[in-house]
Formats: structure tokens, sequence, C-alpha cells
């Protein structure tokens, strides 16, 4: 009883111990031999390496087509600017071009690993040109209504002043104008300052400076939304407190 | 204006019953306007002690000032206003460049 023990666990350990070496065995019959291998998978990796690459000059290029469309498209921005901008884009669009043909043409993982990182580094598409154009964009959007804001406030100033000379009690919505003048002038001081601190910057200025210039930026203009809609409050506000004043039914 | 009527009327009057007998002295008019808070305005007139009075009455409406127009429109602020909103909104500044091989 004992000796059939000993010969089962015998046969059992010899068994278990064959099992991975016959499976690493099999393994090694399946792969290439090492010469093959070192022939065939760099030009695999390399052609899937340039692909990949490739398609990510395209989607800067397509993003670089929908920027040009926004700024021409865009009717507040000023002439200079759309001038910076577009020239910009343009030369941008002509080195991402111009670099995915020495890509195409690069034979070497050596060549791909100088080329591929130049698609972030020299156009900074996504984090730099993106947000400079937009930010630009809405700016000139912002002085335009400042304008529209003047021009409103000139109208409400009018109205005010013919109600007082008639007799009306027009202090509430005098108070209400002053308000929407104030808040326009600091939305406007915020919006004007974007432009000349984002235009300048340049890829190689990424990740410092340009980095906290475009989320400043980006902060000077929400705060300038902020301002408008207290004066575009202000603004109704005024109209309403002089209609109220002179028993106007449109109120 | 409400004096000039009242003096036109008065005149009329004054015409109609001062032509009395010869010899005697003219008698001079004496009118009177009382605006009332009933909207309208009173001219009496009198003639010496032979008192003839006429009364017009004149709205007082016609004298009262234009209310003045609020030509104010600011649905083209307002609409400006949402465009730069939505600009502001749509602005990604999360975007990376971490899509290379």
């Amino acid at each position: 009883m004992i000796r059939r023990s000993i010969i089962a666990a015998a046969v059992g350990f010899v068994l278990v111990a064959a099992t991975p070496l016959a499976a690493v065995a099999q393994v090694e019959e399946a792969r290439p031999p090492v010469a093959e291998r070192s022939e065939i998978r760099p030009e695999r990796d390399l052609a899937g390496i340039k692909a990949r690459a490739l398609e990510a000059i395209d989607r800067r290029l397509d993003r670089i087509a929908r920027l040009e469309e926004e700024v021409r498209s865009n009717e507040h921005v000023e002439p200079e600017h759309a001038e910076d901008l577009l020239g910009e884009l343009s030369r941008a669009a002509t080195g991402l071009s111009g670099l995915a043909e020495e890509i195409e043409a690069a034979e070497t993982a050596e060549e791909l690993r100088v080329l591929i990182p130049k698609i972030a580094t020299d156009y900074r598409v996504y984090v730099l040109l993106t947000p400079k154009v937009r930010e630009v964009l809405i700016a000139d959007a912002m002085g335009d209504l400042a304008d529209r804001f003047d021009e409103a406030a000139a109208r409400i100033a009018d109205a005010i002043a013919r109600a007082e000379e008639a007799g009306y009690d027009v202090s509430e919505a005098e108070t209400a104008l002053e308000r929407m003048e104030s808040l326009v002038d600091e939305a406007e001081g915020l919006a004007e300052g974007v432009p000349p601190a984002v235009l300048p910057l340049t890829p190689s200025d990424w990740p410092d400076p340009a980095q906290g210039v475009i989320r400043e930026a980006h902060d000077d203009l929400v705060e300038a939304r902020q301002a408008f809609r207290g004066a575009r409050d202000a603004a109704h506000e005024a109209v309403r407190a002089l209609r109220a004043a002179i028993g106007d039914d449109e109120v | 204006m409400q004096r000039i009527l009242g003096a036109a009327l008065l005149l009329v009057a004054g015409c109609a019953t001062s032509g009395g007998s010869p010899g005697t002295s003219p008698v001079v008019p004496v009118a009177t306007v009382v605006e009332s808070a009933d909207g309208t305005s009173s001219v009496s007139s009198s003639f010496g002690a032979s008192a003839v009075t006429t009364t017009a009455t004149v709205p007082v409406s016609t004298t009262t000032t234009t209310v003045p127009e609020v030509d104010v429109d600011l649905s083209e602020l307002d609409a400006l206003f949402d465009e730069v909103e939505d600009a502001l909104g749509s602005l990604d500044m999360n975007e990376g460049e971490g899509d290379l091989p």
C-alpha cells in the first residue's frame, strides 16, 4: 500500500515537471528565429507609428482649417488681429504638412523619435493655437459688445434727460444707468487686454509663460462676461425704472 | 390760449351789450379766468354796474405736457451678449496634445 503511494507520487511529479517544459518548447517553435524577428517587427512598427503620426497631423490640420473658418466668418474680429491669426494658422498648416512628408520619408525608428514629438512641440495646436484664436475672437466680440452698450447707454441717458425735463423722478433710472456704465468699463478693460497678451505667444513659449498667460486671459474673459451680465441687467433695470417713472404701459 | 379765447368771447359779448345810448362813457369790460379742478377753465366778464356775464369753458387738457417716449430697444444688445456667452462657454481649456504615438 505504501509502495503504491510512493510510485503514484513519483509518476505525478514527473508529469507536473514535464508539462511546463513541453509548453515552453511549443512557444519556442511558434516564434520565428531571432534573425527573422529583427527584420520584420521594426518595419511593421514603423508603418504603424507613421500611420498614427500622420493621423495626428491630419487632426491638427482639420483643427487649423476650422479655426481659419472661425476667423474668416467672425464679424467682430479686428482686421489686424484676423491678419495675425490667419498668418499664424497658415504657417502652422504649411509646417505640419512638411513634417508629414518628413515622417512618411523616415526609414528608421530614430528618425521618427526626433520627428514625431515636433507635431506637438513645434505647433501646440490644441493647447496654445486653439485657445489663442478663440480668446482673441471672444475679446474682440466683447469690444463690439461694449460699443453696443455705449450706444444703449446714450439712448437711455437721452430718454432720462427728456423725462427729467418733463418733471418726472428719474433717480432710480439714473442709478441703474451709472451702474451699467461702470460695469461696461470694467468688462471692456478686462477684454481689451487679452489680444495683446496672447497674440505674441509662440509654441516655444509653452509651457512657461504661455500656459499661464492663456489661463489668465481665459479668467479675464470669464470675469468680463460677469461684468457684462451685470451691465445688461442694469440696462434693463434703467429702462424699466424709466418707464415706471413716466407711467409707460410697456413696463 | 385759454385767455385769448376768453378775451375773444368777451369782445363778442361786449360788442353785443355796450352799444347803449349816446353820450354815456365807454364801458371797459373786466374779465376773470378761473381754472377749476375738474379739467375746465371758466371765463367771466362784466361791464360796470350793469353786469353781463358770459362764460366759456375750455378743457385744460389741451395744455398738459407730452409724456416722453422711452425708445430704447435692448434686444440687439441681448443677442450679442448671448453670442459672446456661448463662445466663451465652448472654450475648452482642458485639451492636450496627448494623441501622439
